[in-house]
């Protein structure tokens, strides 16, 4: 995949969506692109986290194992964001992350994430907008029971 | 420091000025001879008054030793003189004059020249002296100052400074000495004349410098004139279209007129203003000569002065003005001087410095006694209180728990305990002896401080962690025979009140970090780091290190050996496929296209990227393959693609270097080559420069790294093709330059990691670096290389602010620096640390072994980390409880799920 084709998948998500051109182009070429197999494990649960994962194309499940029975399990969808928040509040890794499918994402490592948020105002209010929105979903599931995603 | 300028510098340069003073009263009487030789010229010589009672020779050159009339009045006569005619006498005296011009001069020169290097001393004095007193400056004072405002004072504004410095004095006594001398020899040839020439000199010197004062008000209202102008104009243009779109544009248009005439006005008053004074200058220099035509003619002619001394007088007359004016400049400068030097040394006097150096020597304190906090605050300078009252004893040794959260009270005590804060009330008292009244000295052999932040110096990872040790005086006695430069310098530094000591010399001080040499001290710094659990981290960077010709020769073969149990080892664990090994009949698609094009490690400049091009060897290649063309073409769409996504981020943004092409252009360069190539057309030649750049970024392009998609088969197979005649044609010359990869021999100029894996990793396997980096590690273990690439690694340049080390090396090197210098308290802000690190546990109980023997204060946010620590100084707030052990565990217990719940509370308030 090239460059161009980066651009354009990541243009599409909602949190780079606000990205003027040249920043969008910026983060695609300051990623490292990654393929993941089909089953293919990305991140283990309780890892600390090393970077950002920025979901292109493919299936991601999140999932708990449990020793004694199979734990809950999440799917994500294409343009999900993965380790953000553990990033930010220094924890690890509540679940794993497998590959659901072939998987391509791009990776953007912690340092680099970092100087994005620092550096380029815009980045870090879509960031802000794209957790507030998400913390809305989980308060609104908590209390009104709905489904999420 | 002193507050007077002129006291200051008597004080320290007194010897040095006292001697250039000497020598203006010595060269006195040659000037007083150079006036007065002209009148015997005159008189003597041409009209030959000499000869005037049928004499036919005069004397020359007699030298008569007079004494005063008080001490008898009796004269002895040295040398007789020679017996000259009219026409001898003549050159006689004029060869005398000639002589005297050249004294003079060289008078002159000498006192020029000692001025000078008077001068350069105490600029460099002054200097050392702001620099010394910055460090006496209380820790918290320094961080207060403005770094680049200090810098600048010490590097810009003292200078003007010392440049006076060598005028302080001298300069006046210069100037009067020679005003007078004229002067005096005027009134005594003419005490009429030399009256009017006073008169007019002093007026000289009241009306001028009053005018000079008006004209330098003018001057400053100009340049504030002009500077609104421009910010107005400024304002304006960025509203113009809209001013445009109202049609305002007369109304502005007015604005700026009223502006221009208003500067205008100014400036001519300057002007007139200016000129007047250079008119009265003028006038007042060439008048006297009026009055000295029409009153000493006068005089002349009725007898009262001959002609000899009129023309001498004007002679004379001619040295009088050019030391006044230097007087009123120098009058001036000393004003701003002064006013400089006040502000300069205001910065720089604190009312409170701490003592940098303890008078006999330091010495260990005894391995057991205590630490008292004696109702240690801190306020902020609102009245805030960081810090609340905290008393406490702390057994020594012993371990204590800081906790508290990052920014809060807990770090303030810690930088009160490290001595990185003076300003506190109360006292902490170690062994009986207050720690702010310890020196510098002594409180750093004490205590080893490690805070949140890290300031880490420009040098290697090594050159940071021993910083702490470089506190061992370096013998000033001579090992060997000292070379007269060297005993130059010496001197001069202990002229101009500098340390002589050389900054070359071993500092490191072995006893004070408990080892013999400098092997020993190695094993210590690699014990630290392994506490630390940084070995891995420094094995990294070991990995990245360039192997050059300084390995010892072993190693190299050991490397070579290495690298095929590194492949075996890849092969054996699947990973092989992670790596496109060097191939010279395949393009490599992970390096870069410099590295497939020299297919080789370069040492040296010679082959650099920046300036390949113009290598001509290489310039040969590339234009024989035309390669020169589609890597101008690569290096465009570089530029053009790097202008569009950083344009707009500020200067010097990390993203920037981040995004290299190891090409070392500045975006401003890059930025100037797009608009190069927008107004180019295909029909001219690009300049040879602007080629040589593009060429340069086209060189340090991987594809699958800066995925831009430039490389095609074509591009590949004609780069394969020059890196077969580069290699088949390299004239002798540059085979020192050129490592070519060879699975067979060490490649030096080449990091380590190529070297063992001669191949690169591929880009967009994840973790394929972390995977291979462990193989390698493995390989090398067995080869026995283990040491090497650990000194590899350590010799690794910092760079500025650390920022070519990974976050973790960065956080230990202030811990590692704590720690080398084997304190017997240390102060610990860890928290930042462990929390990079996978196994904090490990790492603390490592730390609590290695500092069996000292007081380890742990600073640390998260409690849970220091379970084991029976003493705790627990904080919320600026307020701190000490917990300790005994019998109050259960209490202690009951207190964290409380805390906890209180967190879970405050985030539901909050969302």
């Amino acid at each position: 995949m090239t460059l161009e084709a980066d651009i354009a998948s990541l243009g599409r998500l909602p949190l780079f969506r606000s990205l003027p051109p040249p920043r969008l182009k910026l983060v695609a070429l300051m990623a490292e692109k990654l393929h993941f197999a089909a089953g293919e494990r990305i991140i283990d649960e309780g890892d600390k986290p090393e970077g950002v994962y920025v979901v292109l194309q493919g299936e991601v499940e999140i999932s708990h194992e449990d020793p004694e029975h199979r734990g809950p399990r999440l799917p994500l969808a294409p343009g999900s964001l993965i380790g953000d928040v553990p990033l930010l509040c220094g924890q690890s890794f509540v679940g794993a992350v497998t590959a659901k499918s072939a998987v391509s994402a791009l990776r953007l490592p912690k340092d680099l994430f970092f100087e994005l948020l620092e550096t380029i105002p815009d980045f870090s209010l879509a960031l802000s907008r794209d957790l507030a929105s998400r913390l809305y979903r989980l308060a609104d599931f908590t209390l009104h029971g709905e489904k999420v995603h | 420091m002193e507050t007077n300028l002129f006291r200051y510098v008597w004080e320290k340069s007194r010897g040095e000025q006292i001697i250039v003073l000497l020598i203006i009263l010595a060269s006195i009487p040659f000037t007083w001879a150079s006036f007065d030789v002209p009148k015997r010229i005159v008189n003597d010589a041409i009209q030959g008054g000499a000869f005037r009672d049928g004499r036919t020779s005069a004397t020359l050159l007699e030298f008569t030793l007079s004494l005063p009339s008080f001490l008898g009045g009796a004269s002895f006569k040295l040398f007789e003189g020679f017996q000259v005619g009219q026409l001898g006498l003549l050159l006689g005296l004029s060869g005398y004059f000639l002589f005297l011009v050249l004294v003079n001069g060289a008078f002159k020169y000498v006192i020029n020249v000692r001025k000078g290097i008077l001068g350069e001393r105490m600029l460099r004095r002054m200097r050392y002296d702001l620099f010394s007193q910055l460090m006496r400056f209380r820790p918290e004072d320094i961080r207060a100052v403005k770094p680049a405002e200090v810098a600048s004072m010490i590097k810009d504004e003292v200078e003007p400074i010392g440049g006076f410095v060598g005028d302080a004095f001298i300069q006046p006594v210069f100037l009067l000495t020679q005003a007078l001398t004229a002067l005096t020899f005027i009134m005594a040839q003419s005490v009429w004349l030399g009256s009017i020439a006073l008169l007019i000199v002093l007026a000289q010197a009241i009306i001028i410098p009053i005018l000079r004062r008006e004209q330098l008000r003018l001057g400053r209202e100009r340049q504030i004139a002009s500077r609104q102008l421009a910010g107005r104009i400024g304002e304006i243009v960025d509203a113009g279209p809209t001013i445009q779109g109202h049609g305002a544009t007369t109304y502005v248009q007015s604005d700026i007129a009223g502006r221009l005439g208003r500067l205008f006005d100014i400036r001519y008053a300057l002007y007139k203003r200016k000129f007047a004074v250079k008119f009265l200058n003028n006038l007042l220099a060439q008048i006297t000569p009026f009055f000295f035509y029409a009153i000493g003619g006068f005089f002349a002619l009725q007898g009262r002065l001959d002609i000899g001394q009129l023309v001498a007088v004007i002679a004379a007359y001619r040295d009088l003005p050019p030391p006044i004016k230097e007087l009123i400049d120098w009058d001036q400068q000393r004003n701003d001087v002064t006013i400089k030097y006040e502000q300069v040394i205001a910065q720089f006097n604190a009312e409170e410095t701490v003592q940098l150096d303890e008078a006999d020597g330091v010495t260990r304190l005894p391995e057991t006694g205590e630490i008292r906090l004696e109702s240690v605050q801190m306020l902020d300078n609102r009245g805030q209180p960081l810090l609340t009252p905290l008393s406490a004893r702390i057994p020594r040794p012993g371990t204590v728990a800081v906790i508290g959260p990052q920014g809060g009270a807990a770090e303030v005590l810690g930088r009160i305990l490290g001595r990185q804060a003076m300003s506190y009330s109360g006292r902490v008292v170690i062994d009986g002896v207050p720690l702010s009244r310890m020196s510098v000295e002594r409180a750093s052999h004490l205590i080893g401080y490690a805070g949140h932040e890290t300031e880490i110096i420009a040098g290697t990872i090594r050159d940071n962690i021993l910083l702490p040790l470089k506190r061992n005086r370096p013998s000033l006695k001579p090992t060997g025979k000292v070379t007269p430069d060297e005993h130059r310098r010496f001197v001069e530094a202990i002229r101009s009140g500098n340390t002589p000591l050389p900054f070359e010399a071993d500092w490191t001080d072995y006893d004070g970090a408990g080892v013999a040499d400098n092997a020993a001290l190695a094993a210590r710094v690699r014990a630290v780091l392994d506490v630390l659990g940084c070995a891995e981290d420094v094995y990294e960077l070991g990995l990245d290190g360039k192997v050059t010709a300084t390995l010892r020769p072993e190693a190299k073969a050991q490397i070579v050996d290495a690298r095929w149990a590194v492949a075996e080892e890849l092969a054996r664990s699947k990973l092989a496929g992670l790596i496109t090994p060097f191939d010279p009949t395949s393009y490599n698609d992970n390096a870069s296209i410099a590295e497939n094009l020299i297919f080789g490690a370069r040492i040296g400049p010679r082959f650099a990227n920046e300036t390949l091009l113009f290598e001509p060897y290489a310039h040969a290649i590339l234009k024989a393959e035309s390669l020169i063309e589609p890597l101008v073409e690569v290096g465009s769409r570089i530029a053009a693609t790097v202008v569009e996504i950083f344009a707009g981020l500020p200067q010097g943004h990390a993203l920037f270097e981040r995004y290299s092409f190891g090409s070392g252009l500045e975006f401003d360069r890059l930025a100037e080559l797009t608009t190069l190539l927008a107004k180019h057309d295909m029909r001219t030649p690009l300049d040879a420069m602007a080629e040589r750049d593009l060429v340069a970024l086209a060189l340090g392009y991987i594809e699958p790294k800066h995925r831009l998609n430039l490389l095609d088969e074509r591009l590949r197979r004609r780069i394969l093709r020059a890196r077969e005649s580069f290699k088949a044609h390299l004239p002798a010359d540059a085979a020192e330059d050129v490592h070519f990869y060879d699975p067979d021999k060490v490649m030096l100029g080449a990091s380590l990691r190529d070297n063992l894996m001669f191949g690169r990793i591929g880009h967009g396997v994840p973790d394929a670096g972390r995977k291979v980096a462990m193989v390698v590690r493995k390989a090398l273990a067995r080869a026995g290389l283990d040491g090497d690439l650990y000194r590899i690694g350590l010799d690794t340049d910092c760079g500025i602010r650390g920022r070519f080390l990974p976050t973790r090396l960065k956080l230990a090197v202030p811990l590692a620096q704590a720690l080398i210098k084997a304190p017997q308290v240390a102060v610990l802000d860890i928290g930042a640390f462990l929390a990079t690190s996978a196994e904090p546990d490990r790492i603390l109980a490592r730390l609590r072994e290695h500092c069996s023997g000292m007081t380890l204060f742990l600073l640390v946010g998260d409690a849970s980390l220091v379970d084991g620590i029976p003493l705790r100084i627990v904080f919320s707030g600026p307020s701190g409880a000490i917990e300790s052990e005994s019998g109050e565990h259960a209490d202690d217990s009951a207190v964290a799920p409380s805390r906890r719940r209180n967190g879970v509370e405050r985030m539901e308030a909050r969302s």
